[in-house]
């Protein structure tokens, strides 16, 4: 392993290099531009493999992409950097022995990064160990006044904390989770000293996580149109053949699917009801964690059910702006949480898991 | 049956910025297609907008200016737009937390001053143009995200009188504020008007229609006479049913015409744009702003009229422009004397103006030398004429008065014995005048004058030409 040889996902823009290769609709493009990231690990000597993880900005949730990924460390690569809004990379973080550190909204510079949920979008690092993710972290972390939504108070402190982080465990959500596994997570919180919490809008977080991501989603699609770039139907006479054709035939199922839940929770009579009333749920479930009481939550990272369930596990970092480490400690998938530019105590709760034996 | 007409304006104003809302590229009316565009306002992905800070300041003036509540927290919001010109597929405006709320502007009418009120000005972008030709449309982004502000009104006209009074007094508050240049010819200041009628008396309002797009006042009076006349004939006749549409102005055929069916906004679906922050906007930086505010043109003209005494009428030509405003306070601070600056202005400035069929914002002159060329005919080196004639040159070849008045040699010819030889000379030539003129034909005295002042090659001073002409006729008699 080469700790200086790093992938990044194509989703991250790289000049004269393919954009998201993999989804139909940016067929022939090529990035005008580098992301701010790309300057930033250039500037550091790394050596940089732009590969095409994501697909159809995420949405297909059915099949996560575990070829890809294994494709991706199949060498010497020590980390790759993807945007991760939906929590595919995570799970298969904790199944491939990955790490993966997903920095809190807006400390990492979403310049070059192609907009997925906007509000979300959060570029992360998938890496072979720990000590990588926050080298890298080091490297990518930097106010960059391209981004609108950065400012002085979105930097991450790196220096240990002296203290202790204090743990959170909602033991209730190990009712949806297989017994054994339940039982190495509930044995991790005894020896972390975890205080007992309920997450109460845990179970209503993956509708709001989907109307939310939908109502962007389907803005950020909006300007693929076959027109300026990408891809075009080569079928089509007019104008609105080349809208209708082109995104017909590019669009995958899962951004067709997002693309009319967006149009619908926002629509006429529908927003109130669904796009305002998840907003207000977002904030409630930002509002709900109580640090105060602790620092860091103890998550699983399967709970019963498919991939589209276990979205309720993956949300609460993008719909908060968490910051989040996600590993596995032998068969046991760990999810971490920390506020905000707190991610110290995430590595210092990392440290003590893994060093129990 | 009498109905009466309810007005309401929407009127888009394009800030004086250098760069575009979003982006930096710069903000250029002549620019060639396409010239001032970056993968950001040409919608391409991956590059977040970044707010230009002085179109927040520049919302925020205009706000102060038309008497509006300024935000303490202001947001930007994504409307759904699926449109060519609109690269995105959405605009980035302000819809549910905008800059400035319930102000209000005081026009003059005829008979009496009216208070329109503003429901609020929100800044949003400017979308792209398109280009038909003959086989094809093209799609020119120069202008997309250009920052504008729209300026929304109550149904407060009542008629086109009352909207061009608006108009004409926002304009006014835009420009001396330095908001825009609200050159309408340059799309710079364009208007929607919304237009319904009703009983008079009558509570509830009737079907409205919005034309689209106007950028001149004859058209917008046109459109509203039109429109209104539309709408009353068809409750009048049922000639039609009206419905709720958005409509063009066909300048050539004086008509307006069907574009479509307006929208409701629900259609535009509006969600808060989570790739800006919400501006906060703390009292010290309105304070700040507000303490900076130019002088407006009613408190110039105020001003000018009762402190240096200058004639309503010729200074409400003055202050009726920001341009010739500037012109005029560049111009006085040079020479000192505000009266003759102002005449200069009014008579010979504008004389010009008209001459080359020119709008007055498009006036362009080096105050310095305009005040060279008013000193210099003050002091009496050059006769006015002359300096009428080198302001001429100065705003068709920007040429330096007094090195022209050197080269040319028309220096003021200030030997009076030179004068009178030629007026004797002239009175011996036209000796068959100089009887007309005895004998009572006054007419023929401008022609002694011409004829002098020919011979001197326009040089001398009118004044003593006519001194001499006249005394030497008197002894004539």
């Amino acid at each position: 392993m080469n700790p200086k040889h790093i992938a990044v996902d194509d989703t991250i823009m790289r000049v004269n290099m393919p954009v998201m290769s993999t989804t139909e609709i940016f067929r022939g493009y090529l990035s005008p531009i580098d992301a701010h990231v790309i300057t930033l690990l250039e500037a550091n000597d790394y050596t940089i493999n732009s590969v095409p993880l994501s697909q159809n900005f995420g949405t297909d949730l059915s099949e996560l992409p575990l070829q890809q990924v294994r494709e991706v460390f199949k060498g010497d690569i020590s980390a790759c950097l993807v945007n991760d809004p939906f929590g595919s990379f995570k799970q298969l973080a904790t199944k491939e022995n990955l790490i993966f550190l997903q920095p809190s909204y807006a400390s990492v510079s979403r310049y070059g990064l192609v907009q997925h949920v906007p509000s979300m979008d959060q570029i992360g690092i998938l890496a072979k160990d720990i000590s990588t993710a926050y080298e890298l972290l080091s490297v990518i972390q930097s106010i960059d006044p391209k981004d609108g939504v950065m400012t002085e108070r979105n930097t991450v402190s790196l220096t240990p904390n002296k203290l202790e982080a204090r743990v959170a465990f909602d033991a209730s959500l190990l009712n949806s989770t297989n017994d054994e596994y339940g039982e190495l997570l509930n044995s991790i919180a005894k020896d972390l000293n975890a205080v007992d919490v309920k997450l109460i809008y845990f179970d209503i977080s993956k509708q709001v996580m989907t109307i939310l991501a939908a109502a962007e989603l389907s803005h950020s699609i909006n300007r693929y149109d076959g027109v300026r770039f990408g891809y075009r139907s080569a079928d089509a006479s007019n104008l609105e053949e080349i809208y209708e054709k082109s995104r017909s035939e590019s669009f995958s199922i899962g951004m067709k699917l997002f693309g009319i839940l967006g149009v619908f929770v926002l629509s006429q009579n529908n927003s109130k009801r669904y796009y305002e009333q998840a907003m207000k749920l977002r904030r409630m479930i930002k509002e709900s964690l109580d640090y105060v009481k602790y620092d860091v939550i103890l998550l699983p990272t399967e709970i019963n059910g498919n991939n589209y369930t276990n979205l309720a596990i993956f949300s609460q970092a993008p719909l908060a702006g968490l910051a989040s480490l996600t590993f596995s400690k032998g068969n046991c998938g760990i999810q971490l949480l920390a506020k905000p530019y707190h991610e110290q105590q995430l590595l210092e709760t990392y440290n003590r898991i893994i060093s129990k034996d | 049956m009498k109905y009466e007409v309810v007005i309401g304006l929407e009127v888009h104003i394009e800030l004086s910025t250098e760069s575009k809302l979003f982006c930096s590229c710069p903000v250029k009316f002549d620019a060639a297609p396409n010239e001032n565009i970056c993968p950001a306002c040409a919608g391409m992905p991956g590059i977040p907008p970044v707010l230009n800070k002085r179109a927040v300041e520049l919302g925020i003036i205009a706000g102060l200016v038309t008497n509006s509540k300024i935000s303490s927290v202001t947001a930007f919001d994504k409307k759904n737009y699926f449109y060519p010109d609109l690269p995105t597929g959405y605009q980035i405006t302000q819809f549910f937390a905008p800059i400035c709320k319930d102000g209000y502007i005081d026009i003059e009418l005829s008979d009496r001053t009216k208070r329109i009120t503003l429901k609020q000005i929100h800044i949003e972008e400017d979308a792209g143009k398109l280009v038909h030709t003959a086989t094809s449309t093209l799609v020119d982004l120069n202008r997309a995200g250009v920052p504008l502000i729209e300026v929304v009104s109550n149904p407060d006209f009542s008629n086109a009188e009352e909207v061009i009074a608006y108009l004409e007094k926002l304009r006014s508050l835009m420009t001396f504020a330095s908001v825009s240049d609200c050159k309408m010819q340059e799309g710079s200041m364009r208007c929607d008007v919304n237009l319904s009628v009703r009983e008079t008396g009558a509570i509830q309002l009737g079907t409205r229609t919005e034309i689209k797009n106007m950028s001149s006042f004859k058209s917008i009076t046109e459109a509203i006479e039109y429109e209104s006349n539309r709408h009353i004939e068809a409750l009048e006749t049922m000639s039609e049913v009206l419905v709720q549409e958005t409509r063009g102005w066909d300048d050539d055929a004086k008509e307006t015409y069907a574009m479509r069916e307006k929208e409701n906004f629900d259609d535009y679906r509006y969600f808060p744009n989570p790739e800006i922050m919400p501006v906060v906007i703390d009292s010290s930086v309105v304070d700040k702003l507000k303490r900076n505010l130019p002088e407006m043109a009613h408190e110039k003209l105020l001003r000018l009229t009762e402190q240096l005494k200058l004639p309503v009428i010729e200074t409400k030509q003055i202050t009726a422009s920001k341009t010739l405003s500037d012109i005029f306070d560049s111009t006085l601070a040079l020479t000192g004397n505000p009266k003759e600056v102002l005449n200069w202005i009014v008579v010979e400035l504008l004389s010009i103006q008209r001459g080359e069929n020119k709008s007055v914002d498009d006036i362009v002159i080096d105050t310095k030398k305009f005040a060279d060329i008013i000193k210099m005919v003050e002091q009496r080196t050059i006769n006015r004429n002359v300096g009428k004639k080198l302001l001429q040159l100065l705003v068709e070849q920007d040429i330096n008065p007094t090195n022209y008045v050197t080269e040319h040699n028309l220096i003021i010819i200030s030997d009076n014995s030179s004068v009178e030889s030629v007026v004797d000379e002239i009175l011996n030539t036209h000796q068959g005048v100089v009887s007309e003129f005895l004998e009572g034909n006054q007419k023929v005295y401008g022609f002694l004058v011409g004829q002098t002042m020919k011979q001197l090659g326009g040089k001398a001073d009118p004044k003593v030409v006519n001194e001499l002409l006249r005394s030497k006729l008197a002894s004539m008699e």
